[in-house]
């Protein structure tokens, strides 16, 4: 995972630190849901290998990374981040936590940290999910820090999303039913 | 939440109803993007895989996910965070088959706790078991650190509107001073709504509040260690 780029060492230690103070760390355990916002065009761009956006905007990592603290302090914390933004190698999205729509902070991922990039490329699309995971891995007695990204295989439509569609349809139906009835068309 | 540590956390959720285990290869979970093309790769040309796929029993493992389908029972096993790939693959699997009769369902959240050592260990076990009531059996084991005997298991029933939550500990030699905790959360379908995409609705709506849950008891039991 790039989000705390290698050269940028100061960062990538708040995040081991972190990381070893919480206890819970012991295996893969943080996770973030992410959801990607991306422009369709600029993907293909991608693709495609065209050229950067010019237009990038700036993120703030130390930001992002007093997030990951918060998201380290606070168990189960599920958070989701808002894409907005895709270059040659990476793409870019807001990280908002899902408790709290108002906490939200801007970062940059690097497409090589998406976990079967290969296979997942077709996933990463507009309103797409994915899973950041942060921690430590135990295997055969040996602990390695692990950091990827993963895209979600959700389904299109649920039923509970269809029920709450179908219960908004009925709600605006009703809305400009009492619109027009208030002001009927002239004709 | 201070003396111990909680490992090996999963998820797994069963579907009791019909199924046909022969359709559910690796191949036709990628064909329907419940996996992706390299992971079932992976399971179909790997010698050592350990899959299985008859008309009895289909078996197979991913990088993290677990599919174990029976005649009468459907499997998705998370055996390691994120835990939510265990419900988008089981609500991407039955996408395209909401009229797939299920019985019942459970969402099963299971971790193992590793306690620092065998005071806290024996210390645990008494007092959710207290051992006044059972010195004919114990003997001079009542009482100590080193005891071979005592409990094993203990499971806790809450009877809800929907089926039932069984919350089970039992000790477990994966870790020294390991206390294996599953909880499992069982809806019972009515018979006339016992079909698949009632089952995905009820998955949809509670695994994040099942894991809540989870949580929330082992908080309980474990506060004072």
């Amino acid at each position: 995972m790039n989000i705390s780029t290698k050269s940028d060492s100061r960062i990538s230690n708040e995040i081991s630190t972190n990381c070893q103070n919480d206890e819970k760390q012991n295996e893969t355990s943080k996770y973030l849901n992410i959801a990607t916002n991306m422009n369709e065009e600029k993907n293909s761009s991608y693709l495609n290998n065209e050229s950067n956006d010019s237009e990038a905007f700036q993120y703030n990592k130390k930001l992002v990374m007093d997030s990951i603290k918060g998201m380290n302090s606070i168990d189960r914390t599920i958070d989701r981040i808002d894409s907005y933004y895709l270059d040659f190698k990476q793409f870019s999205a807001d990280v908002v936590n899902s408790k709290d729509e108002y906490d939200k902070y801007r970062a940059s991922f690097d497409f090589e940290d998406v976990d079967g990039i290969r296979s997942d490329l077709k996933l990463i699309r507009s309103g797409s999910l994915f899973v950041w995971i942060i921690g430590k891995e135990s295997r055969d007695r040996t602990q390695k820090r692990i950091s990827y990204i993963k895209f979600r295989r959700t389904p299109s439509w649920t039923k509970e999303k269809i029920d709450e569609e179908y219960k908004n349809a009925i709600n605006r139906a009703e809305y400009f039913r009492k619109l027009t009835a208030e002001n009927p068309s002239k004709e | 939440m201070s003396n111990f540590k909680e490992q090996h956390k999963g998820v797994s959720i069963v579907l009791v109803g019909n199924f046909s285990p022969l359709m559910f290869h690796p191949t036709w979970f990628s064909k329907n993007e419940v996996i992706s093309e390299d992971d079932a790769d992976a399971v179909v040309k790997n010698t050592n895989s350990n899959m299985v796929v008859s008309p009895g029993l289909t078996i197979f493992q991913t990088s993290n996910l677990e599919f174990s389908i029976t005649p009468d029972r459907f499997m998705i096993l998370a055996k390691k965070d994120p835990v939510i790939f265990a419900k988008d693959s089981i609500l991407k699997t039955f996408e395209r088959m909401s009229s797939v009769s299920i019985k019942a369902l459970g969402i099963n959240n299971f971790t193992i706790i590793e306690l620092e050592n065998a005071s806290q260990f024996q210390d645990f076990a008494d007092r959710l078991a207290p051992k006044d009531l059972w010195t004919n059996l114990l003997e001079d084991e009542v009482t100590g650190d080193d005891r071979k005997s005592g409990l094993i298991k203990m499971t806790m029933m809450k009877k809800t509107e929907f089926g039932a939550i069984n919350f089970t500990i039992e000790s477990t030699n994966k870790v020294k001073y390991g206390i294996h905790v599953s909880c499992n959360h069982h809806f019972d379908l009515a018979p006339d709504n016992g079909f698949a995409d009632e089952a995905m609705a009820i998955i949809e709506k509670n695994f994040v509040n099942s894991s809540e849950k989870t949580q929330a008891v082992i908080d309980e039991i474990f506060k004072d260690l």
